[in-house]
């Protein structure tokens, strides 16, 4: 196999378990079946560093690439009292991981480093995701393949960090905006 | 208006009284022919219309039992089977059915004498049914009914039930026993439609300003 | 004349405006059933029939291995999972069409082509030539089935639309074959289908929730395996046959659907009623006597569906059946039947099978797991 990121059951289990639910979605669980309580998906949605216990994410999705950039999105949910700040992340992928936004310059969606990192506010939820807010992988040194498992940890501002595991999937957008005039390099395009 | 609606009254009360049967194959002929006396009887062959599939055909003696056949077989417009066994004289009615080639069933059966010992002068219409002499069926050789035939097992048919052996000339109901007749009469009929037809156009014709 | 129609005209239009305003509410319920995915046994099996279905299969690509199986069976697991329950699929670009649900199945099937890549004995093998056969190997073969049925079209784009984006890395499509139904609620639950010749069809299925459906369906394992036969109606010709010529090809009344020796659709068919000239009342050569079971054990479920695709200039229509067939053994349920009726089944003028494939379709999953995991781990 071509990705060296193996997948554990258990671990897809969990990407699957969390449900996906929009944008403006509150906990984690939503419409997954009705056995999985509330409390426990997040619980069980990745092995959090202990600063990070009040953080969960929710559909945490990498684009596939053969090379180069890519990106990874999923709904970051703060269990907390307190606002929560991630201010940087990493992966065995890349050795160059940004957190990053899209703006709008004289009318082109551009984007760049997001300045004092993502805010997710107490009990609330931050929204990572083609067009918008996205965790960058800059160089990746292995390819991306469909369905593989890529970690991530997130650090905090207050040094606390938070891992987990996103999953590779086919994407054809989030391209509209990677560092215009340079080689994209990360496009999947084995199909 | 109303003309045209009459035109289409008498055509389709022509269309719906003529015989369905004109679209259908029709038996054309047979060996043995239907109520001929015959001397020998090697085998069965049917001849119609045109090329019918899946036919099943029986030998049945006065006494209403099955006598062995082999598998009938389809050639060109013919349907064949033989006798496995020469049959004693008496007299006998053959069973078909086959399938026309628009997927109509069409069945009959032909009454014959085979001219021997017992000569049973030629078929009656009007004589009694099942009157069938005894000796008949007791010199039949084939007092069991039906396995172990090809023609049996071809058609899985076990017993043949049935009416009244060799006193009706029959085939299918809807085939109306002569679809030649039929076709000339549907032909008349047409003639007629379409000379009314004609009539009454002219007469719209002239009439009406249009 | 004029005003009677002119009344009549009201009066429909009055009914019709009361069933619209009475509709929506209804066709919304209806619409937004879901039917679970999770349990022992993958759904879209013993789920009443969906009014559409596409059926999908793929070729796998050649550097597709066990472990891209694996991740291939997972994603598409999870996209499955999620848009049966009305949600949108994970990184779905059409998050809006993930709703309603309208009772959307996905179900998955194997190929030999799968077993034979990851050098696994399969449970199914390519079926025997039939005399009837003209197969085209545009409907026929397949490695990997996905059957994505659903009461809406839309729905059933949507899905089919998402699974091909995440199964095409592995994969490549080998055919589609999309067919329909009655639209729901046109028909009460339960009632036998028409097909395109117009002849009730899947009259003797076993019904879902006795014991001879899970007899004749599926293995103690919670598998099943799965036969899809494109089968072309000779429309043209079917339509030169008379009323008699069909219902003798059939053994059945059009219709009601009844045994010609019998007077509703659910009385058993008398195989030993004899006619005038003593010949049987139910053809020997008869669709439902070439197609009859005694035994419990060796019937099929069919799960069929009506195709119509594009006439021809000359107006020739091209038609027919997707025959879909679920039963626990294909080799002693199906080829055994299928033997039958391409021997001698009078039907046979008038239907043509163009397309076959086999598939086993594994057991189900739980919230954790995914469709193959046991064959593909």
């Amino acid at each position: 196999m071509s990705s060296r990121f193996t997948l554990s059951a258990l671990a897809l289990a969990t990407v699957v378990v969390v449900a996906s639910c929009g944008s403006t979605e509150e906990t984690p669980t939503a419409a997954a079946p009705a056995t999985t309580a509330p409390a426990a998906a997040p619980a069980t949605s990745a092995a959090p560093a202990p600063a990070g216990a009040t953080l969960s994410i929710t559909d945490p999705w990498v684009k596939t690439a053969k090379e180069g950039m890519t990106a990874a999105f999923g709904t970051l949910v703060n269990n907390s009292a307190a606002d929560i700040t991630v201010v940087s992340g990493t992966s065995p992928l890349s050795p160059m991981i940004e957190l990053h936004e899209v703006v709008d310059q004289d009318g082109k969606m551009v984007m760049q480093p997001k300045q004092g990192g993502f805010v997710i506010p107490a009990g609330g939820s931050h929204e990572l995701k083609p067009g918008g807010d996205h965790i960058m992988i800059m160089d990746a040194k292995e390819p991306v393949d469909p369905g593989a498992e890529v970690p991530f940890t997130l650090t905090f501002a207050d040094g606390g960090t938070f891992e987990f595991t996103a999953i590779g999937k086919d994407f054809a957008g989030a391209k509209e905006d990677y560092q215009p005039g340079m080689d994209m390099g990360g496009e999947s395009d084995n199909g | 208006m109303r003309r045209l609606a009459v035109i289409a009254a008498v055509v389709a009360a022509l269309f719906a009284t003529a015989p369905p049967a004109f679209a259908h194959d029709q038996l054309k002929g047979s060996s043995p022919k239907e109520n001929a006396t015959v001397d020998d009887l090697k085998s069965i062959t049917l001849t119609f219309s045109s090329q019918v599939r899946f036919p099943a055909v029986v030998l049945r003696d006065g006494a209403d039992n099955l006598l062995p056949l082999s598998k009938p077989v389809v050639d060109g417009k013919q349907v064949s089977a033989d006798l496995v066994s020469p049959p004693p004289p008496g007299r006998y009615v053959i069973g078909w059915r086959v399938v026309s080639s628009d997927g109509h069933p069409i069945e009959g059966e032909i009454p014959f004498t085979l001219a021997g010992a017992a000569p049973a002068e030629t078929a009656a219409p009007a004589e009694a049914p099942g009157s069938a002499s005894p000796a008949d069926s007791k010199t039949s050789p084939a007092n069991t009914p039906a396995a172990g035939t090809s023609a049996l097992a071809a058609t899985s048919d076990s017993t043949m039930s049935r009416p009244a052996p060799g006193t009706q000339r029959v085939s299918a109901p809807e085939e109306d026993d002569g679809g030649g007749f039929g076709f000339v009469w549907l032909a008349g009929g047409l003639v007629v439609a379409l000379g009314l037809g004609f009539l009454l156009f002219r007469g719209r014709g002239r009439g009406s300003p249009s | 004349m004029a005003e009677l129609s002119r009344r009549g005209l009201l009066t429909g239009g009055v009914a019709a405006g009361v069933v619209a305003l009475a509709r929506p509410a209804a066709a919304q319920a209806a619409a937004e059933t879901v039917v679970p995915f999770h349990g022992p046994r993958q759904a879209g099996i013993a789920t009443e029939p969906q009014a559409h279905a596409v059926f999908v299969a793929f070729d796998l690509r050649e550097d597709t291995d066990k472990d891209a199986l694996a991740r291939m069976m997972r994603l598409l697991t999870d996209d499955a999972r999620r848009l049966t329950q009305g949600r949108p699929a994970l990184a779905d670009t059409e998050p809006e069409l993930a709703s309603p649900a309208a009772r959307l199945t996905v179900t998955f099937g194997f190929g030999p082509g799968l077993y034979a890549r990851i050098k696994a004995p399969s449970p199914v093998k390519v079926l025997p030539k039939f005399s009837v056969d003209k197969l085209d190997k545009k409907w026929t073969g397949g490695d990997l089935l996905v059957q994505i049925c659903a009461d809406d079209p839309l729905t059933v784009a949507h899905a089919l639309r998402m699974i091909v984006k995440d199964a095409r890395s592995f994969a490549t499509v080998r055919w589609t074959q999309r067919g329909f139904r009655r639209a729901a609620g046109t028909q009460s639950a339960g009632q036998t289908q028409r097909n395109v010749m117009g002849q009730m069809d899947g009259t003797g299925n076993p019904k879902p929730g006795t014991p001879e459906f899970d007899l004749a369906v599926w293995r103690p394992d919670g598998t099943t395996q799965l036969v899809v036969r494109r089968i072309k109606a000779e429309l043209e010709t079917w339509d030169a046959a008379d009323v008699v010529a069909k219902e003798f090809t059939i053994g059945r009344k059009l219709s009601t659907g009844a045994p010609l020796t019998g007077t509703k659709e659910t009385d058993a068919p008398d195989f030993a009623a004899k006619g005038a000239h003593g010949f049987p009342v139910i053809s020997e050569y008869a669709h439902i006597r070439r197609a009859h079971v005694g035994d419990p054990s060796l019937r099929i479920l069919r799960r069929v569906y009506n195709y119509d695709e594009g006439v021809t200039s000359q107006g020739h229509a091209d038609s027919g059946l997707i025959f879909a067939s679920y039963q626990a053994d294909i080799e002693r349920q199906f080829t055994p039947i299928q033997k039958q009726l391409a021997e001698a089944d009078l039907l046979n003028e008038w239907i043509t099978p163009i397309g076959s494939a086999v598939f086993a379709i594994p057991k189900g999953c739980d919230e954790k797991g995914w469709i193959g995991q046991e064959v593909l781990s």
